[in-house]
C-alpha cells in the first residue's frame, strides 16, 4: 500500500459523514474507557450493536475509534480517580494519582495523552509500512505454513498470557472444542450439538464475547462493588521542562519495546505496559533519585506508550496474517468478519480501500482524542462517577442487543449469558480468559489448514521450512513460558 | 451445630472442584463425540478426521485439566480486577443481585422475541434499577423512560433492525 492509498484514504476519512462518526466514537469509546473495569474490549463488545449496520469501512472506523476513546479513557479515570478502567491504567494510577493529590492532575493527563498519542501516530505508520511487506510474505502460505502459524499463535498465547503453560493450552483447547460445536464443513455431519438445532448452526463468536468481556463484567461488578471517589481539580496542563524531557525518553522507549512486542501473539498490552513500567522504574533506580510511587512522570510515559504502541502493532498480524494477537483483536476480527471484510493478506490487496481508510481513521481518531481528551478531563471524571447502578442496565441492554444482531438469533443471548457466567467463574478461579478467545477463534482456522494439510500430503510439514520455522518457535515460547512461570514459582516460595 | 459448619465448607469444596469438573465434563463429551464419529458414521461420509480432532482435542482437555485444575494447584489463583480495593463499597447481598441480572438476560431474550425490544427494555432496565440498584418507585420509572428513549432513537438512528413485537404497527 503506498502514498496515493492511503491519501485515498484519507480523502474518505475527511467525509463529514465519516469525521462525525469517527467523533462519536471517540466520545462513547472514551466515556466507556473511563468506567471502572470496563476497558477496550468491554467498549467493543457493549458498542458493537451500534456499529454493526454501518457500512463496512464506516463501521471499522467508528469501532478503530471505539477501541482508541477507550484507552484514553481509561488513563483519565486512572489518573484523576485512582480507578483504573483496566489492568493497563494501572501505572498512570499508581504515578498519576499522587501527581492529582499534589495538584497537578492535568501535567499528568497532559504527559499520558501526549505519550499514547507520540506511541498511536508511530504505531499506526508501522502498521502502514509493516503490514504491507508482511501481506506479501503471507501471500506465500500454503496450508502447512497457515497450520504453523497458528500453532505457533496459539502457543505463545497460552503460554506468556497466563501463569501456567499447562493451564493456557486447557483453556485453548476449550475455546478450540467449543468453536467445533455445529455442522462439519467437510462431511456435514453434526458435532457436539447433542440434536439441538440451535447448536446446529454452531457459536457465534460475537456473543461469545459479549458475554465473556461484558456480561461477566457487570457480574463481577455487582459482586465486589464499585470503588467511590471525589473527582480532584485538573488545573494546568503544561508540564515543566525537566517533566517534557524524562516522560519524552520514557515514551519513546515504551513506543518502541511495545510496538516490537506487540507484533508477538500473547504479548497483551497489560503485559508490555508493566514491563515499560518496571523497566522505567529499574532505570530511575539505577540512576539514583528515583520518584516511583510519588508521581513519577516516566512511570506515565512509558507505560502509556506501550500500551498504545502494542494496540496498534497488534493490527500488523491481524491485517497481514489474520491472526489476532489478544482477545481485543479477536473481537475486532469477529466484527470485520460480520461487516464482511476477512482479516489477512488481502487486505492490503482486494481490500486494500478499506485497510486504507481504517489506517488513516488511526491517525484521525489519535488527533481526535488528543483534542477532546484534555479539555473534557473533568466531564470523564463526572462519567466515572455515575453510579453503577444506573450503568449496569444500560450494560446489560447494549449486550444484550449485541447478541441478538450477530445473527437475528434469541438464542445467541442465551450463548452471550453462559458465556458471561463463563467468564465470571473463570476470573473468579484464575483461568486465563486469553487462550481460550484464542483458541475459539483460530481453532477453526487451525482445523482447516490440518485437514487440508493432510488431503495435500502429511509430509509437507516437513518439507516447509516456513512450518518448521513456526513449529520451533511455538517450542521455544512454551519452554521460554514453563521457565518463567518454574521462575516466578520459586521466588514465591523463597519468600515465603 | 454440626450441619451450620458443614454446609459452608462443603459448597467450598464443591467450588473449589467445579472448573476442573466442567472442563472434565466437556473433555469427556468432546471424547464420546469424537468416538461416535470415528466408530458409528459410514466412512463413506468422511467424518474421520472431523471425528479424530475432537477426540484429539477431548483427550488433550482432560490431560491438561488433570495436571493443572486440582483444587491443591489451583488455590488462591483467582485474579483481582482492577478497581478492586478496600475503597470499594462492598454489596449487601452481592449472589442474589448477580442471580436477578442473569435472570435479567435470560429475560431478555424471552420478551424481545414476544413484546418486542421496546418492552423488553423496560422490564429490563426498570427491574434492574428498582431491585438490583435499588432506587425507588419513581426514580427507577424515570430512569427507565429516558434509557429507553435513548436506546430507541439510538437503535434506529443506527439502523439496528430489532423485533418490534406487539408495538409492531
Amino acid at each position: 500500500m503506498g502514498l496515493s492509498e492511503l491519501l485515498s484514504g484519507f480523502a474518505e476519512v475527511f467525509q463529514p459523514q465519516v469525521l462525525l462518526l469517527a467523533f462519536l466514537g471517540c466520545l462513547a469509546g472514551t466515556m466507556v474507557g473511563v468506567l471502572p473495569g470496563l476497558g477496550p474490549v468491554s467498549a467493543i463488545a457493549i458498542l458493537f450493536p451500534l456499529t454493526a449496520y454501518l457500512g463496512p469501512s464506516a463501521a471499522i472506523v467508528v469501532l478503530a475509534a471505539i477501541y482508541y476513546g477507550a484507552m484514553y479513557g481509561g488513563s483519565t479515570s486512572a489518573i484523576l480517580l485512582k480507578i483504573p478502567g483496566e489492568v493497563s491504567s494501572l501505572p498512570a494510577a499508581l504515578e498519576g494519582y499522587p501527581m492529582t493529590q499534589r495538584g497537578r492532575a492535568g501535567q499528568a493527563l497532559a504527559i499520558a495523552a501526549g505519550a499514547s498519542f507520540f506511541a498511536g501516530i508511530v504505531g499506526t505508520l508501522g502498521v502502514w509500512l509493516i503490514g504491507p511487506h508482511l501481506a506479501g510474505f503471507a501471500l506465500e502460505f500454503g496450508p502447512p505454513e497457515m497450520l504453523g502459524l497458528v500453532l505457533f499463535a496459539l502457543t505463545a498465547i497460552a503460554g506468556l498470557s497466563s501463569g501456567s503453560v499447562v493451564r493456557g493450552i486447557g483453556m485453548a483447547v476449550a475455546g478450540m472444542l467449543l468453536a467445533s460445536v455445529g455442522l462439519d464443513l467437510t462431511s456435514s455431519q453434526q458435532r457436539m450439538t447433542f440434536g439441538s438445532l440451535e447448536l446446529m448452526q454452531g457459536l457465534d463468536i460475537v456473543p461469545v464475547m459479549i458475554g465473556l468481556f461484558g456480561v461477566a463484567e457487570v457480574l463481577r461488578t455487582l459482586e465486589r462493588g464499585t470503588p467511590s471517589a471525589q473527582a480532584a481539580k485538573v488545573g494546568g496542563f503544561l508540564p515543566t521542562r525537566d517533566e517534557f524531557r524524562r516522560s519524552a525518553g520514557a515514551a519513546g522507549r515504551g513506543t518502541v519495546t511495545g510496538f516490537l512486542l506487540g507484533l508477538i501473539p500473547g504479548m497483551l498490552p497489560s503485559t508490555t505496559t508493566f514491563l515499560s513500567y518496571a523497566s522505567e522504574r529499574r532505570r530511575a533506580e539505577r540512576k539514583g533519585g528515583s520518584r516511583f510511587g510519588t508521581g513519577a512522570v516516566e512511570g506515565i510515559g512509558g507505560p502509556e506508550a506501550a500500551n498504545n504502541a502494542t494496540a496498534m502493532s497488534g493490527f500488523v498480524p491481524l491485517f497481514s496474517l489474520g491472526i489476532p494477537t489478544g482477545p481485543t483483536m479477536a473481537l475486532i476480527m469477529a466484527a470485520l468478519m460480520v461487516y464482511g471484510v476477512v482479516p489477512g493478506p488481502t487486505m492490503f490487496t482486494s481490500d486494500a480501500d478499506i485497510t486504507a481508510a481504517v489506517i488513516a481513521s488511526f491517525f484521525v481518531a489519535n488527533v481526535i482524542l488528543l483534542v477532546l481528551n484534555l479539555p473534557l478531563a473533568g466531564l470523564w471524571a463526572k462519567i466515572a462517577n455515575v453510579p453503577y447502578g444506573v450503568l449496569g442496565p444500560i450494560i446489560i441492554v447494549c449486550c444484550g442487543v449485541g447478541a441478538y444482531t450477530a445473527r437475528n438469533s434469541v438464542f445467541d443471548i442465551v450463548v452471550c449469558l453462559v458465556a458471561g457466567v463463563a467468564g465470571w467463574a473463570m476470573s473468579k478461579r484464575g483461568l486465563p480468559v486469553a487462550p481460550f478467545v484464542m483458541g475459539f477463534i483460530l481453532g477453526p482456522m487451525l482445523e482447516l489448514s490440518l485437514r487440508q494439510t493432510v488431503a495435500i500430503s502429511p509430509a509437507s510439514l516437513v518439507e516447509s521450512p516456513i512450518f518448521l520455522c513456526f513449529a520451533a518457535a511455538a517450542l521455544v515460547s512454551v519452554g521460554l513460558a514453563y521457565r518463567l512461570h518454574r521462575r516466578g514459582v520459586e521466588k514465591v516460595d523463597a519468600n515465603a | 451445630m454440626a450441619t451450620t459448619t458443614r454446609s459452608p465448607s462443603r459448597a467450598r469444596t464443591l467450588g473449589a472442584y467445579a472448573p476442573m469438573l466442567v472442563l472434565l465434563l466437556l473433555a469427556g463429551l468432546a471424547v464420546e463425540e469424537g468416538l461416535r464419529l470415528l466408530l458409528t458414521i459410514d466412512p463413506a461420509a468422511q467424518a474421520d478426521m472431523a471425528g479424530w480432532y475432537i477426540l484429539v482435542l477431548g483427550v488433550v482437555l482432560a490431560a491438561t485439566t488433570a495436571y493443572s485444575e486440582r483444587p491443591s494447584v489451583t488455590e488462591g489463583t483467582g485474579e483481582d480486577a482492577p478497581g478492586d480495593s478496600d475503597d470499594a463499597a462492598r454489596p449487601a447481598t452481592p449472589y442474589r443481585d448477580m442471580t436477578i441480572c442473569l435472570l435479567l438476560v435470560a429475560a431478555y431474550a424471552a420478551l424481545l422475541a414476544t413484546l418486542g425490544y421496546v418492552l423488553a427494555g423496560v422490564v429490563v432496565v426498570f427491574v434492574f434499577l428498582h431491585v438490583i440498584s435499588r432506587y425507588g418507585w419513581i426514580k427507577s420509572t424515570v430512569y427507565t423512560l429516558v434509557m429507553n428513549a435513548v436506546f430507541i432513537a439510538l437503535f434506529e438512528l443506527s439502523g439496528v433492525v430489532l423485533p418490534a413485537g406487539i408495538l409492531r404497527f
